[in-house]
């Protein structure tokens, strides 16, 4: 589980299927087939008719995406996002290069296992906090999704495009973070000490980025510039939103140490990634320019707070700043984020 | 400074200890040391203890003790030593101290008898009048927590408090002493949100983090500091990290992280106002809190934190001075000091003790009450009355069980404990119990030891006692039996076990089951003038705090447990020595204490509370047919809203969230907010009528003439917060 468990197979979690009819049952399909045996006869031409005049689709066209399934979609999102995505590793220095149309935007060395190992004693401290939050860790297995519509007041049918446009976020960070995970290929808290025991099974993946910490951080991004856009504002409190949007990504990001999951330092690596990852997001969606770009040294003695991270360059923290990286637009994520703005506006 | 294992051992590594050692300090220095609680096994840099002491002609040449900001500079060849802030006061015999074991390791019993005689002389001025002094050792200061040179505080007064006091109203004081204290939280700032009402508040433990500390161990936050904090933070969880709130010093992850905390609940009580829900701010009453090490550093009997809890009502009565003088507050005794009129609420118990106010900790505190009275003002302390009453933890041998001169009680110890057992069998004061003994067996019926209850000569030095030890088969020693005239006035059985499943497993742990304790009397001894009074020390987890205590309890099949329609008996059964009534909070007997038990609500209508029960678990004093000569329940507020709907309503650790706190810890801040607020409006002679019945008579609520409950709750009801 996880996470990106909501990915399934196929890389698309919870779009796979989304937006497609059912098979239908056989009864259903003997129906059909005697109304139309019964009917048909009253709709047939006389033999050398020519067919009535007929339209085109437009063709390569954003507007047709909302003739397309979900999943549909999301293929088409995410086959456009990683199209530019590029890394590279370097075995020396254990780190890796993540990229976006050939500009580095995150860099990451793989800590030492004696800096996880310092990092045991935080986690262990976090263990006492499993009474409180046990709860909200059982329901963010998955996708967090209800606690962030829960912040917004969002709604299933009305808010649909901002529900993809969320979705989409989680699962190319989901992606993104997977690279990331197997090239550090970092060990678990619980393989590495054993009064961790964590609460609920450990993903079979990496430990380090969390791809928890990444998805939210990313959606965070996302959202918050979203609320932030609105002109006139949508909520009456837009600052109040964002500020508890930014707290609950923390909040998701930690409720996986107090599980056992992960080492603070996986958050700050996740949280750091997920940003830039919201940011290409806005910037294929002609929202923004680009991301910002840092590279991150773990520090093995320091648990991971909102309020560092918020700071972006943190040098006792290990975070740099290393410079920008410019996205184009795309006319998919454009539609997306048009459809998904309206939601917001009033006098739609 | 990490250290080594016990010193060698050579026999009884206790038999030649001259200054009187309590069996508490004897077993958890002694044999028990090895299942002693985390603190005591791995820190022994900074000793604490509490002394107890006498000097020569006290009535007229007892010196002016230390402000405490400063230690006294000692005779070379003594010891490092540290006094705590004190309130300066003339006359108390007890005080607290800290000393610095230079041995680099854990010391042997004789020296740390060394350590304590020499370092208490050394902080103590004309010390060649003190002639004689006991000791209560405390667990130690940790490391990170001490902080061997503190200045003096940096607080200083609003000045523009008073131009924001009605008229009429006086700037009074209400302290908490708790756990996991919120002192940031909205509910104790200002009606602007951006001014705190606390104007002190010390965390002992916190890590000491600042050469510039201005308390001897643990951290301090003035109000002046807690205002920038507030200006500079608007996410709590980043300002109580920043403030060092968070960093504790025992290593513990701080309730303050958590949802909802003892002390948050309990603060919100006595002092809390939220603005949000349409509460006025009562400005002229101030703040001040203590937070306690956390509970989980405590040994189970309650050893190790007397030291601790004299301290916290040091700090308060001094700094209360400080906001009296500062804030021009006028003298409230003739030729006194100024001073304010403070209450104090010590959500805090346990199961032990005396119960008739002269254990240690009560005794120093009653002292330090009654003193403050005196000299200063009205002073006032709220305690809970304790939620044991139905937890089998007090038993009771009258002459009447006697059979043959044997009288027996079972106790009950259950497995998977990980922590010790403490059972305390008190003689009536004064009685000189020559003949009797105690036998212990263990659960296979077998004697595995005794103790005659008289001097053991060979014991030179301080109080009478005797103590065994006792082994499992050839294992070392699982537990001790001892018996000690406590502070010279009441004799004391105590029997200790090891815990049933120790943390070290290459240790022995002692049988769970059924132990049976047998009191044996020759034929010639005197008959008991009152009975025997049986406590088992609380040795459970309220907070999930991965101490691993599971409760022992007397086990007697007399005792019917339920009431024909299957609730819970509240009623002692005649045959039983096992007694609800007697469970009293064992640290609230002191005769300066106003004890409050906790009442069941009826939900909807709070004027109905007039009508209401006591909660099921709220500990009373003894039942009016049997008359006991010390403290009973005083009045009550409300513990539970309702029959089905458990706990009372308070804030939880972070602004604007609820938590809901089950026990007479939560009915106590109720009484005491209201007295707080009393004080600030009344005239100085009612107040000074109702001071000899600790002000009681000042309280509103519902007079409930109603035998039944009395003893459960007092005669009056005071309403909910």
């Amino acid at each position: 589980m996880g996470g990106v468990g909501s990915l399934n197979y196929t890389g698309l979690g919870a779009f796979l299927g989304a937006g497609a009819d059912p098979v239908f049952d056989p009864l259903l399909v003997q129906g059909l087939q005697a109304s139309a045996q019964a009917i048909s006869h009253v709709a047939i031409d006389p033999p050398g008719t020519p067919p009535p005049p007929a339209k085109e689709m437009s063709f390569s066209s954003p507007g047709n995406l909302e003739c397309w399934a979900d999943w549909v979609r999301a293929s088409l999102y995410l086959s456009d996002f990683m199209q530019s995505l590029e890394w590279r590793t370097d075995k020396r220095a254990r780190s890796i290069m993540i990229g976006f149309e050939g500009q580095e935007f995150f860099r990451l060395r793989r800590p030492s296992i004696t800096t996880f190992q310092e990092q045991l004693k935080i986690v262990r401290s976090y263990a006492d906090q499993r009474v409180d939050r046990t709860a909200e860790i059982l329901t963010q297995l998955g996708f967090p999704t209800p606690y962030f519509m829960m912040i917004l007041g969002l709604q299933t049918a009305p808010n649909r495009h901002t529900l993809e446009l969320i979705t989409v976020t989680q699962v190319l960070s989901a992606h993104v973070c997977m690279i990331a995970k197997h090239h550090m290929a970092c060990r678990r808290p619980d393989r590495l000490g054993a009064s961790v025991m964590p609460i609920i099974p450990t993903p079979a993946h990496g430990s380090f980025p969390s791809a928890h910490a990444t998805e939210a951080f990313a959606v965070a991004e996302v959202l918050n510039f979203m609320i932030g856009k609105q002109k006139p504002a949508h909520y009456p409190d837009p600052g109040k939103r964002q500020r508890l949007i930014s707290k609950l990504a923390e909040r998701i990001a930690v409720h996986r140490t107090v599980a056992g999951l992960h080492f603070p330092i996986d958050s700050w690596a996740g949280a750091i990634l997920g940003r830039a990852v919201g940011q290409l997001i806005l910037a294929r969606s002609g929202a923004s320019g680009g991301a910002d770009a840092y590279r991150y040294e773990a520090r093995g003695n320091l648990d991971f707070f909102l309020a560092e991270f918020s700071k972006g360059a943190n040098r006792p923290f290990g975070v740099h700043r290393t410079g920008s990286c410019e996205a184009r637009r795309s006319d998919l994520f454009e539609w997306l984020w048009m459809k998904a703005s309206k939601e917001f506006d009033l006098a739609r | 400074m990490p250290m080594q294992p016990d010193a060698p051992e050579a026999g009884d590594p206790l038999q030649d200890v001259k200054m009187y050692m309590s069996p508490y300090e004897y077993w958890n220095f002694g044999k028990g040391r090895r299942y002693a609680f985390p603190a005591m096994r791995r820190q022994m840099r900074y000793i604490s203890a509490l002394a107890e002491f006498r000097r020569d002609g006290a009535a007229k040449i007892l010196a002016d003790v230390d402000g405490g900001d400063s230690p006294h500079t000692p005779p070379d060849s003594a010891p490092q030593t540290w006094l705590p802030t004190l309130w300066n006061a003339r006359g108390l015999s007890f005080t607290p101290f800290v000393v610095e074991n230079s041995f680099g390791r854990a010391p042997s019993p004789e020296e740390l008898r060394q350590l304590l005689e020499a370092g208490f002389r050394a902080s103590q001025p004309m010390a060649e009048q003190i002639k004689e002094a006991r000791f209560r050792v405390a667990f130690p200061v940790a490391d990170s927590a001490m902080n061997d040179a503190p200045r003096s505080t940096t607080w200083s007064a609003d000045p523009a408090l008073s131009e924001r006091i009605e008229p009429g109203k006086r700037i009074s004081i209400i302290a908490v002493i708790d756990d996991g204290l919120p002192f940031a939280h909205r509910n104790f700032r200002d009606i602007t949100g951006t001014r705190s009402r606390v104007e002190f508040c010390w965390l002992q433990s916190a890590v000491s983090g600042s050469k510039n500390s201005s308390v001897l161990f643990g951290k301090e936050y003035t109000r002046n500091e807690i205002d920038d904090l507030i200006r500079h933070f608007d996410d709590e969880d980043t300002l109580y990290r920043e403030a060092g709130a968070l960093a504790d010093s025992e290593e513990f992850a701080p309730m303050l992280q958590r949802h909802a905390s003892h002390g948050a609940h309990v603060m919100d009580i006595a002092a809390g106002c939220d603005t949000n829900k349409g509460e006025a701010v009562a400005e002229e009453i101030r703040i001040i809190a203590v937070q306690l090490p956390s509970t989980i550093a405590w040994d189970t009997s309650g050893f190790g934190k007397d030291m601790y809890m004299l301290c916290a009502f040091h700090y308060i009565f001094e700094r209360a001075q400080k906001i009296a003088k500062d804030y021009g507050l006028p003298s409230l005794r003739p030729e006194g000091p100024p001073a304010a009129r403070l209450v104090i609420n010590f959500s805090y118990g346990f199961s032990g003790g005396r119960h008739d106010g002269e254990t240690e900790l009560e005794a120093a505190i009653d002292q330090l009450v009654k003193a403050r009275r005196d000299r200063e003002g009205p002073t006032a302390l709220v305690l809970p009355a304790g939620n044991m009453f139905l937890d089998r933890l007090h038993a009771v041998v009258e002459e009447a069980g006697f059979v043959d001169d044997k009288a027996q009680i079972s106790w009950r110890v259950q497995p998977n404990d990980r922590t010790p057992n403490y059972l305390e069998l008190w003689f009536g004061v004064g009685f000189e119990a020559i003949g009797y003994h105690v036998e212990l067996y263990n659960p296979q019926g077998k004697r595995v030891a005794f103790v005659e209850v008289s001097r053991d000569t060979t014991r030179l030095g301080g109080d009478d006692r005797r103590i065994v030890g006792f082994r499992a088969g050839k294992s070392s020693d699982i537990g001790q039996i001892s018996a000690d005239k406590h502070r010279n006035s009441r004799w004391r059985v105590l029997v200790v076990l090891a815990p049933t499943e120790p943390d070290d497993d290459d240790l022995p742990g002692a049988d769970a089951g059924t132990w049976t304790v047998v009191v044996v009397r020759t034929k010639q001894s005197k008959r008991l003038a009152e009975p025997i009074r049986c406590w088992i020390q609380r040795d459970a987890d309220p907070e999930l705090l991965r101490s691993g205590s599971r409760q022992s309890y007397f086990d007697d099949f007399r005792n019917l447990r339920f009431a024909s329609d299957g609730s819970p008996s509240e009623t002692d059964s005649p045959c039983s020595y096992v007694r609800r009534y007697g469970s009293l909070n064992g640290l609230a007997s002191g005769a300066t204490s106003l004890i409050v038990g906790g009442y069941s609500g009826l939900e909807t209508a709070p004027e109905a509370d007039r009508l209401a029960k006591p909660a099921a678990y709220s500990s009373a004093g003894t039942a009016l047919a049997h008359p006991w000569p010390f403290r009973q329940v005083d009045c009550s507020s409300l513990s539970d809203r309702g029959a089905l709907t458990a706990g009372n309503k308070a804030a939880g650790t972070r602004s604007g969230s609820v938590s809901f706190l089950r026990g007479t810890s939560a009915a106590a801040p109720s009484v005491a907010r209201c007295l707080a607020e009393i004080f600030a409006s009344k005239s100085d002679e009612e107040v000074a009528a109702a001071e000899r019945l600790n002000y009681l008579p000042l309280l509103p609520g519902w007079e409930v003439d109603e035998p039944a409950t009395i003893p459960r709750l007092g005669k009056k009801r005071v309403p909910r917060r």
